[in-house]
């Protein structure tokens, strides 16, 4: 299994509380970007030339394709061109997931009709929230009226999966309205639900604000937060939403492959602006600054050789993130490294604090969960 | 040189009274050290000397004068160390002269220092001379602090030399005051060597630096010698004087001031305080006065890296070259790992070590509280002294005593009773109360050690403005009513942090202590209580709750590197925490615990 993902590094303004590789004000870099893209899903940059990861990259065949942002909307008819180009080289399986990241502004029947012919079958919708005055705060574009909208109006453009990313833990947010709004996306009908978490990122316009002394900055305490997980865990189990993964929920059949191939220490090329892939150990990732990214025709910017150990620990820690967690024996079988051997004692430590689960895998427990970086921390 | 033209002296002062600045003058005016070579506080040779303004070791140099009779001078100034921690090497030192002169700021007035330094040199039968010093500063009233001396001192100020060492102004007639005033040393150039140890040095190529007083007899190289308190027995390879730097001469004879190299490899060997003599012709009394230093102030100090213990020990190993007052022996902490106690001659000579430790073998280190060396009178009859409070027995202590000191405090008669009221909270018992003038009054106060270990210093600063100053001096053992505090993390005491503390008193640090610990120790995976406790009973509980939630968002475009790295930092943030049990403590609890002040 592969993932293919391709990044839009455009904006047309920055939430406050987005630290992603994203820009506003750079559309006359369109045109000059999708370009690239198109020539960079020909004939990717790989950091070794004439290595096996070179030969995958250039013949391998997509089992996920995953668009994000950015807003992907921006790329305008590169967006189509891009993917229409890949499936004609023969690079996307038939059966392909093919997702890509929608802003509620911008759902309108028109480009969605279009995305779905050009082989887009899942999109993710940024709600973020359903409260009006936390979404202006955060400097969104939408409110909780086009939110709303955005879901039938995949629906009618023929979407059958659609995900819902919701925020939690925001300045000026309670209990009560992250319930409201957990409730009403339900109601809407999506089939995924991601519930992120929010984390503030040194040096955005937020992490300043919350610093300061202004109240409607104030974040909910921890425990507040702690709640606000609980509750989407039981609202979306009852409403029949598989957790499967620390933030995602899906009704069956809906998961998410293309992310569940990061938990699972897969494959995956990404192609654009500071978009990063891995293959076999390796990692590399492309210049991060769209104008360099443009100019260079090695769009190679870094990347790093994971050592055995190292590849051992992020398999335990991304597998964590999956609620049925990751099987030792298949870690032993890529890496033969056997984690119940190398982290013995942590592992006995864990379980008996009750943040792991007794059993053949290694998976966190419901009290492991909403603790899981501190869990984490233990096998770096 | 005949003794008559030889003087011996010292100079005494309170902190920052212009102590080294005037010794500068005094060597630039005798033209010791040439004006190309001068830098300020010629004598403080350590940086860190320089930069608190303190003379940490001893010094001494000789001075060529020709005084305003026409006739040639030998003055060897022997610079003391300026504090209480120090105070056996100041008595060593003075034992060295004949006459102090004791320097005083014209506008500042007598100090605590100065009433303990005058009475040090009085004692040890001393001509002092005062000088007021800074007397181009507009504050300066040297007729107040004349009266000072006499009136609060009883010393003579009527020959008191006034000088400004900034300027220079005075020196001279300084120089003249020392040999007109100060007697000459008596002695036996043809008795048998008897020649006072008043400090020792460690020099990495040529080992220990053995700074003299002869008093008796002569010595050169090549002259078997002997330590009459240790009995070792060494041959001469060198002695010489200080001018300031080391030059050897061909002999020292009574009276004079030196050095002497002898092959001794460890400062351990010579004692300061010891008498040395010839190994043939043995003297038949040592010098009077020897006492082994004694550290009276003992902390437990950690590497915060366990990796780092063996460097610790080389670097302690290295620093007790140079210093016989230092002791540590290995120590292991259930919460801290394996590290040293040490035992020092008091906080400033325990901060001072811990300072270089870090400074110069660029050590991270931890210091638990300060305690001192409480003596357990047992049930079954037998004595017990113990320098941690974690050794504290669980059972059969009849009575505990503890060393008290005798402390002098100098300060304007508006804050007297801020000042009793302090020494009242930390268990003292008041003694006399004289006024030096009318701006400033002596106050008497027997104080237990452990209360001023912690903090007194800085508490009495700030309740009095800066204005008073403090000296003391070790008065002994006496009996208290104590009590060993435990802290305990989930039920399991943390050694580190135990604490013997009197009774009365007990419940409120015992509430502070876990209050102050519950806002430091952050959330772990766990509900952590904090418990204070007497013996087996709980006096005070409070809890720091399980953390909740602990997780990131998400891995943005398969972008595992950003995450791996945050949960590295993570991870290495903890390890800069220590582990105990269960629980992480970080560095700042282990600080907090240190300021108690209510």
């Amino acid at each position: 299994m592969s993932g293919l993902y391709v990044h839009t590094p455009f904006c047309r303004t920055r939430c406050i509380y987005c630290d992603f590789n994203a820009y506003a004000g750079c559309e006359r870099l369109v045109g000059p970007y999708g370009r690239a893209l198109l020539e960079e899903l020909q004939a990717p940059t790989v950091f070794k030339p004439g290595s096996a990861t070179e030969v995958w990259a250039r013949s391998t065949v997509f089992t996920t394709v995953y668009f994000g942002g950015g807003n992907p909307a921006l790329l305008g008819p590169y967006l189509t061109a891009t993917l229409k180009q890949a499936t004609a080289d023969g690079r996307i399986a038939p059966d392909a997931e093919v997702s890509l990241e929608l802003n509620p502004e911008d759902a309108e029947a028109e480009l969605l009709e279009s995305l779905l012919a050009s082989g887009f079958n899942r999109l993710s919708l940024g709600w973020q929230v359903l409260d009006d005055a936390i979404l202006a705060q955060l400097c969104r574009r939408h409110d909780s009226e086009a939110a709303l909208a955005s879901l039938p109006a995949a629906r009618a453009a023929g979407f059958k999966s659609v995900n819902i990313d919701l925020i939690f833990g925001l300045p000026g947010q309670t209990s009560l309205g992250w319930r409201s709004t957990l409730e009403r996306a339900v109601a809407a009908g999506p089939d995924h639900i991601s519930t992120y978490s929010l984390t503030i990122e040194p040096g955005t316009p937020l992490a300043k604000l919350v610093e300061g002394s202004g109240a409607q900055w104030r974040l909910p305490a921890e425990d507040e937060t702690a709640r606000m997980y609980e509750e989407a865990r039981d609202i979306l189990a009852r409403a029949g939403f598989e957790h499967y993964e620390i933030s995602n929920f899906a009704r069956p059949g809906h998961r998410c492959r293309h992310n569940i191939n990061y938990w699972q220490g897969g494959d995956y090329l990404g192609i654009g602006a500071g978009a990063h892939s891995h293959h076999h150990g390796l990692r590399w990732w492309c210049r991060l600054a769209p104008e360099d990214f443009i100019d260079n025709a090695d769009r190679v910017q870094g990347f790093e050789e994971l050592d055995d150990k190292q590849r051992l620990s992020e398999r335990i820690f991304l597998g964590l993130r999956m609620i049925e967690g990751v099987d030792p024996g298949e870690i032993k079988r890529d890496l033969g490294l056997c984690p119940e051997h190398v982290y013995s004692s942590i592992l006995k430590r864990l379980r008996s604090d009750g943040m792991m689960i007794h059993g053949p895998k290694l998976a966190l427990t419901s009290m492991g969960l909403p603790l899981a970086d501190a869990v984490m921390t233990d096998f770096m | 040189m005949k003794l008559e033209h030889i003087r011996n002296f010292c100079i005494v002062a309170h902190i920052d009274h212009g102590k080294s600045t005037l010794a500068d003058r005094l060597l630039e005016v005798t033209e010791t050290v040439s004006s190309r070579d001068m830098v300020e506080q010629v004598l403080d040779r350590m940086d860190l000397e320089r930069e608190r303004g303190i003379t940490i070791k001893a010094q001494a140099v000789k001075l060529d004068y020709r005084a305003k009779n026409g006739r040639e001078y030998i003055l060897n100034l022997i610079d003391t160390p300026g504090h209480v921690d120090f105070t056996y090497e100041v008595s060593r030192s003075l034992a060295a002269c004949e006459g102090a002169l004791l320097v005083v700021d014209a506008s500042q007035g007598v100090e605590a220092q100065t009433v303990a330094n005058a009475n040090l040199a009085v004692e040890g039968g001393l001509e002092v001379v005062p000088v007021i010093n800074k007397i181009d500063l507009p504050g300066a009233e040297p007729d107040r602090v004349k009266r000072e001396l006499e009136d609060g001192l009883g010393i003579d100020a009527s020959e008191a030399v006034s000088v400004s060492a900034k300027t220079g102004e005075g020196a001279k007639e300084v120089l003249e005051a020392i040999v007109n005033l100060m007697p000459p040393p008596t002695g036996e150039p043809d008795g048998p060597l008897r020649a006072l140890v008043f400090d020792s040095a460690y020099d990495p190529y040529r080992g220990v630096v053995v700074f003299v007083r002869l008093v008796d007899g002569t010595i050169k190289k090549r002259d078997k010698i002997q330590m009459m308190a240790t009995g070792r027995v060494a041959e001469v390879e060198e002695v010489g004087v200080f001018s300031p730097d080391m030059k050897s001469v061909d002999r020292l004879s009574a009276g004079e001031v030196g050095y002497v190299f002898a092959g001794i490899k460890d400062v351990q060997e010579i004692k300061v305080g010891d008498t040395l003599t010839g190994a043939k012709k043995i003297a038949a009394e040592p010098l009077p006065g020897y006492e082994d230093a004694k550290p009276m102030v003992f902390c437990g100090i950690f590497p915060v890296e366990g990796g780092e213990y063996t460097n610790l020990r080389e670097a302690l190993d290295k620093l007790k070259l140079n210093d016989a007052a230092l002791n540590f022996e290995p120590e292991n902490s259930t919460a801290l790992g394996f590290g040293f106690r040490c035992g020092f001659l008091g906080l400033l000579h325990l901060e001072i070590i811990k300072e270089r430790l870090e400074r110069e073998y660029e050590l991270d280190l931890l210091a638990t509280a300060p305690s001192v060396a409480y003596k357990l009178l047992m049930t079954d009859g037998t004595e017990k002294l113990i320098r941690n409070p974690s050794d504290y027995p669980n059972a059969g202590v009849e009575r505990i005593e503890e060393p008290f000191i005798a402390a002098t405090i100098v300060t304007p008669p508006e804050y007297m009773g801020a000042v009793m009221e302090l020494c009242q909270a930390r268990r003292g018992q008041p003694g006399n109360v004289t006024y030096l003038s009318e701006t400033r009054a002596q106050i008497d106060y027997s104080l237990p050690l452990s209360e001023v270990v912690l903090d007194f210093y800085d508490v009495l600063k700030s309740r009095t403005r800066g204005y008073a100053s403090l000296d003391y001096e070790y008065d002994g053992y006496r009996e208290s009513d104590l009590v060993k505090l435990d802290i305990l993390l989930t039920g399991k005491p943390v050694d580190a942090f135990s604490a013997i503390v009197s009774r009365d008193r007990a419940y409120d640090r015992g509430k502070l202590l876990v209050e102050k610990l519950r806002k430091v120790i952050p959330r772990q995976m766990f509900e952590v209580p904090i418990q204070a406790a007497i013996g087996g009973r709980i006096i005070a509980r409070e809890t720091v709750k399980a953390k909740r939630k602990d997780v990131t968002a998400k891995c943005y475009g398969g972008d595992i590197s950003r995450k791996r790295k945050l949960l590295e930092r993570q991870k290495e943030g903890k390890k800069r925490m220590k582990q105990v049990g269960q629980v992480t403590i970080p560095q700042d609890a282990f600080l907090e615990i240190l300021k108690v002040e209510e």
